[in-house]
């Protein structure tokens, strides 16, 4: 029972900080200092940070990769962009930085395509790799300086700014790990499945304790999951309906006769045989907690839409013309194919006013930008 | 399909390593161009939850962001102009007594590496006779 108090719930996992510390070191070094560094060794560090971020990329986060086409793309979009992200901030030349800012929007583009959203990686191409890019190259070209400058090749706090980045960076990571990674889910799925599936008892189930730290953790994990939230649909006679609470946990708790009998044990009956205890009810109870668990779990991942979500959009509008929403049969929830057209429509329906909103700001900036920099005179007393 | 907690691992590196440029750099444009870096993670967390909530409000977030992000390239953009117009410089430490009351002027201890330049080519005099060149016709 120590163990089951003391444990967090999410295995911290320390791949955490081979980013971190690889990544602060890197972009340490490569940051301008007035002494110009040896070249080779910024490489190093630089290949340095990006098997790290590597790792954790393909370890960190539990997930199994499968060998795809979508799975080497991902790679290679991400760990593109996070060099070109690093090689920018450490540029001295302002427009090196612009090109390799380009880069990085590219990159993150291609993974905008990966996540169904091709309109947006067009858009992006034209508004930031084409017009935003353009303008930079346009003023760092007006505003030439040559030589070294303190502006290009000295950095404010190279390490305090870097120390301050990747203890962000390890936070927001740990986060991720956290709520993310779901092995201990996983490893209770598997349990309750082979429990509901074996004839005889389990070993780990005979023993008392370990039986009530199985039910107690079944407990804390279907919660972690949003048990008390969702309701899980159960089927009856070819009926669909929704149970708020099922007795599954109670259920194995009194097959296991787990619970204290109220006059006290019984003398000479404290060991329990597998006779007494009803198989059936055990293998009914794993199988109803294996159920309840792997839906939590689907809801969770994405699998399925939560039958009783709460439409985001005011009108209902959004919701029910972008997701198929069957309440009785659970679907999984999808984007809808035609990207454009449905995007024109959440656009147009539920967030006119917002668009009107935009589309005034940029005509308000455009008379600023106008406004600002308009004059061609220049200071006489400059 | 590849679960959304990738797409915002990459998404948080993009936002930090802006964020670091934006804290250690000098440079205006250069800070102006990790501040933008710092939006393309963050898009990037909305388009991710798009796709995973199966609904596309993420996206018209993205498109927020990307029209509030183009607005404020154009007004940075001529705000720095006229600073470089002010200083000659677009370094921000230039603008130090914009600082709070109290504080002291950062000063830049550290100089910078000579190195001793490289010798210029020597220049020829001008000599011998010059080529004649045909003159040029034109046959529109």
């Amino acid at each position: 029972m120590l163990s089951g108090d003391t444990s967090t719930g999410f295995p911290l996992n320390w791949v955490v900080l081979f980013p971190v510390v690889t990544g602060f070191l890197a972009v340490w070094y490569l940051l301008p200092t007035p002494r110009r560094r040896p070249l080779v060794n910024g490489i190093l560090a630089l290949v340095v940070a990006i098997l790290g971020f590597g790792t954790f990329l393909f370890h960190g986060l539990g997930g199994d990769w499968p060998f795809s086409v979508e799975t080497l793309l991902f790679a290679a979009f991400s760990l593109q962009a996070f060099t070109f992200a690093i090689l920018m901030l450490a540029q001295r030349n302002p427009a090196r930085a612009a090109l390799f800012f380009a880069v990085v929007v590219l990159n993150v583009c291609g993974l905008f395509l990966l996540l169904a959203a091709p309109f947006l990686m067009a858009a992006t191409i034209i508004v930031y790799a084409g017009a935003i890019i353009v303008t930079f190259l346009f003023v760092i070209m007006l505003a030439q300086q040559s030589g070294q400058t303190d502006a290009n090749d000295r950095s404010r706090e190279p390490s305090l700014a870097a120390a301050v980045g990747f203890v962000i960076l390890g936070t927001l990571l740990v986060v991720l790990q956290r709520s993310f990674v779901t092995s201990e889910a996983d490893e209770l799925i598997r349990q309750s499945e082979r429990y509901s599936k074996s004839d005889t008892l389990d070993s780990s189930l005979k023993e008392p304790a370990r039986a009530k730290r199985f039910l107690d953790d079944v407990v804390r994990v279907r919660e972690q999951l949003g048990y008390s939230q969702i309701d899980i649909p159960v089927e009856m006679g070819g009926v669909v309906y929704r149970e708020k609470d099922s007795n599954a946990v109670e259920d194995l708790r009194d097959a296991l006769e787990l619970t204290p009998p109220a006059f006290g044990p019984m003398p000479g009956m404290e060991g329990r045989s597998d006779s007494r205890i009803n198989m059936a009810e055990v293998k009914k109870a794993n199988g109803q907690i294996y159920y309840e668990l792997s839906y939590l779990k689907a809801v969770r991942d994405g699998r399925i839409a939560v039958p009783n979500a709460v439409p985001l959009s005011p009108y209902g509008r959004v919701f029910s013309t972008t997701t198929p929403d069957h309440p009785a049969l659970a679907q999984p929830r999808q984007l809808p194919g035609a990207n454009i057209a449905a995007l024109g429509r959440a656009l147009f329906t539920d967030n006119v006013l917002a668009i009107e909103l935009g589309g005034t700001l940029l005509l308000v900036a455009t008379i600023g930008a106008i406004a600002i920099a308009g004059g061609r005179r220049e200071k006489a007393s400059a | 399909m590849i679960p959304v907690s990738y797409y915002l691992a990459v998404g948080a590196a993009l936002f930090v390593l802006g964020l670091i440029g934006f804290l250690a750099r000098r440079n205006l444009i250069i800070m102006f161009l990790c501040a933008e870096l710092m939006l393309q993670g963050v898009a990037l967390n909305f388009v991710a939850f798009s796709r995973y909530h199966g609904n596309l409000h993420g996206q018209v977030f993205t498109l927020f962001i990307m029209t509030v992000a183009a607005c404020e390239a154009g007004l940075a953009l001529a705000f720095f102009l006229m600073l470089y117009r002010q200083k000659k410089s677009l370094d921000v430490s230039v603008w130090q007594a914009m600082r709070e009351q109290g504080m002291e002027v950062i000063p830049d201890d550290e100089p910078f590496e000579t190195r001793e330049r490289e010798k210029p080519m020597p220049t020829l005099p001008i000599a011998g006779i010059e080529p004649v060149r045909p003159e040029e016709t034109s046959h529109v």
